[in-house]
């Protein structure tokens, strides 16, 4: 039996986890602010250079700055999830006037979390923080925290629980005459109480204040637990480096596929056993196997057919001799099975290299995903894949509450990207598009008729 | 945001679907570009069980992809069969005439529950339901369309927000 879309992306205190709202402005094609609503099967849809990326690329930037293994200032913007190596390159344009900054929103589900960031060029090139502004959900007003924040400005707007800690240290022995500053860490502001006589001491607020009532603690270890796999996943190897295999996987995905399975064979069989059958069920191959060659590689083996067959178990060749499909769809599967429930799972194109017949099975492996409470964002080209997800809908095998669909337009007069989002009701249906695949298959029927037409053929 | 226009529920015939998947020039490039139209504009297509039989009957791929894709968008108005229209035919000479109309009738139903339009291609329907308005003064306001006959018309009319014509309507043709 399913259980309902209320009970699902949700931690076990019952309150739902994770991202909820992602809203950005004055970044590439976004001029504009827009924002997309993550349910557990997001799908951004739309034509190339629309914004579909673009909206996901402000969380990318946070995920390889915080996970940099040295500080790279406020946004680290040439990293392994995405590349830029000037900030001309990332902020909007209005004719030939170029933005100085982009903002970034985020809403957490936690006790309603709220995180902005306004983000300024500054003079030695790339970005720094101008101000950021938290929400805690527990006080009515959101308050604005900037880098050259006096003391008394601060004392001003945070809440009375943060006042009691510089009240708590200037009855200590070492006050009085603390005083709160703004620092970054990392793509973060924070406070942090310093003493003008004690010039090494600064004391983060972090370490009085609960992690969940700071809303940039909230939503450190959701951007470090993304999983971003890219449209670009790399050529099929003969073998591939082993690496660590945790909760989180640091930078793109792919590079994590071979030592994931090969962990699953050592220690969760059901999991090789699902995605073997995820494999099978978009016709791929029935089998998968990691062989550990030595301590640095590991290499791919594959089911060279795409169903079992009698004495079929040494039938495997190289993941670098069948197609495409399969070197390309096997960390989708992967990515899906070893997110936990809450987790963002960000894929970019994942029917590249597919044939129709395994789009189609493609959306049900998204759907078990979903189910699973799973938070996958899915952008996407396929018009055969979110059709099949309006048919599980409506054949009442995923339920309507975990999909949002996006779509993203470019407005013709300035290219400024404008994004229209829907819900599935329980037939499947979306409502009105400003134009969708149909629409451009119907076209190209239209145009291949007529033309035949012309030619006289009956 | 796109411009908010009207929109008006529409029959169409089955004779329109199956023409627009064949090379029948210029009929069937006429019914592409009404089918087109109506899938762009916010106009609804109107199927009751009758006329959804004669779909699955005659639909050729085109219209099949364009009715999913109409009904992926809500844009299909589906309403129950009504079987309670009784027509006074006796200015009806033929069999054949009664035959043909009663093969239409489900497209007057359905038009007469929602915005009065049906488009069809069967203009011998078209001539035996004006020939029984004056017997039947409720098919007056019905508006039947040819999307071949009028083809130089009916897109902008659909862009307009098909508002009423008496000219097209069964009450207002000069026979």
């Amino acid at each position: 039996m399913r259980r309902s879309s209320a009970t699902r992306g949700k931690r076990a205190d019952g309150r739902p986890t994770g991202i909820a709202v992602i809203a950005v402005e004055g970044f590439k094609s976004l001029k504009e602010r827009q924002s997309i609503d993550i349910r557990p099967l997001t799908l951004l849809a739309g034509a190339n250079s629309s914004g579909k990326s673009s909206i996901m690329q402000p969380l990318l930037l946070l995920k390889q700055t915080l996970e940099a293994p040295y500080d790279p200032g406020a946004l680290l913007l040439d990293g392994p999830n995405i590349r830029f190596t000037s900030t001309k390159q990332i902020l909007s344009r209005s004719g030939r006037q170029q933005g100085k900054g982009f903002g970034l929103w985020l809403l957490m589900h936690e006790s309603g979390h709220g995180l902005g960031f306004s983000f300024a060029t500054k003079p030695g090139g790339g970005f720094d923080i101008k101000h950021m502004l938290l929400g805690t959900g527990q006080y009515p007003e959101a308050f604005v925290l900037f880098p050259e924040m006096t003391h008394e400005q601060v004392i001003g707007i945070i809440p009375p629980e943060w006042k009691s800690v510089h009240s708590s240290l200037e009855e200590s022995p070492l006050g009085p005459g603390f005083n709160w500053t703004v620092v970054r860490d990392r793509c973060f502001l924070s406070l942090a109480l310093t003493h003008p006589e004690m010039k090494t001491l600064k004391i983060s607020l972090d370490q009085f204040i609960p992690p969940g009532m700071l809303p940039s603690r909230t939503l450190s270890p959701c951007i470090e637990g993304f999983i971003h796999l890219p449209g670009l996943r790399g050529n099929p190897e003969r073998t591939y480096k082993t690496s660590a295999v945790a909760k989180n996987f640091p930078g793109t995905f792919e590079n994590y596929v071979a030592s994931v399975i090969h962990d699953w064979q050592e220690n969760e069989p059901k999991k090789m056993d699902l995605l073997a059958k995820g494999l099978e069920k978009l016709e791929l191959t029935w089998k998968v196997q990691a062989k550990q060659l030595d301590d640095t590689r590991v290499e791919l083996l594959v089911g060279r057919l795409p169903h079992s067959r009698p004495g079929g178990a040494r039938d495997l060749v190289s993941i670098a001799d069948v197609g495409f499909g399969v070197s390309q769809t096997l960390p989708v599967l992967v990515a899906l099975l070893v997110a936990q429930p809450g987790q963002i799972v960000y894929l970019e194109q994942p029917e590249i290299h597919l044939h129709p017949k395994a789009q189609c099975g493609l959306a049900r492996v998204l759907a078990e995903a979903a189910e699973r409470g799973v938070v996958t964002v899915v952008e996407t080209h396929s018009a055969l894949l979110l059709r099949k997800i309006q048919t599980l809908v409506a054949q009442g095998e995923l339920d309507p509450g975990l999909v949002k669909l996006h779509w993203f337009t470019r407005r013709t007069q300035d290219g400024a990207t404008q994004v229209y989002s829907g819900d599935l009701d329980s037939a499947g249906r979306f409502g009105d598009w400003p134009e969708d695949f149909d629409e451009v298959a119907l076209e190209a029927d239209r145009q291949y008729l007529d033309a035949v037409e012309a030619r006289g053929i009956g | 945001m796109r411009p908010v226009r009207t929109s008006r529920r529409i029959v169409v015939d089955a004779s329109v679907a199956r023409a627009a998947g064949e090379h029948n020039h210029p009929t069937s490039k006429a019914c592409r570009d009404f089918l087109i139209e109506v899938l762009g504009i916010c106009h609804k297509v109107v199927m009751s069980p009758p006329i959804r039989n004669e779909w699955k009957k005659h639909c050729s791929s085109f219209s099949h992809k364009w009715l999913t894709s109409m009904t992926a968008r809500k844009k299909v108005a589906n309403i129950a069969e009504e079987r309670d229209m009784s027509l006074d035919c006796s200015g009806l000479s033929s069999r054949r005439q009664h035959q043909v109309l009663d093969k239409d009738v489900p497209l007057l139903e359905a038009a007469l529950a929602t915005d009065k339009i049906v488009v069809s291609l069967d203009d011998e329907a078209r001539k035996l339901f004006v020939r029984v308005t004056r017997a039947n003064p409720g098919l007056n306001p019905v508006m039947w369309l040819n999307p071949l006959a009028q083809s130089d018309q009916v897109v902008e009319w659909l862009k307009q927000g098909a508002k009423t014509r008496s000219d097209w309507q069964l009450g207002g043709v000069k026979e």
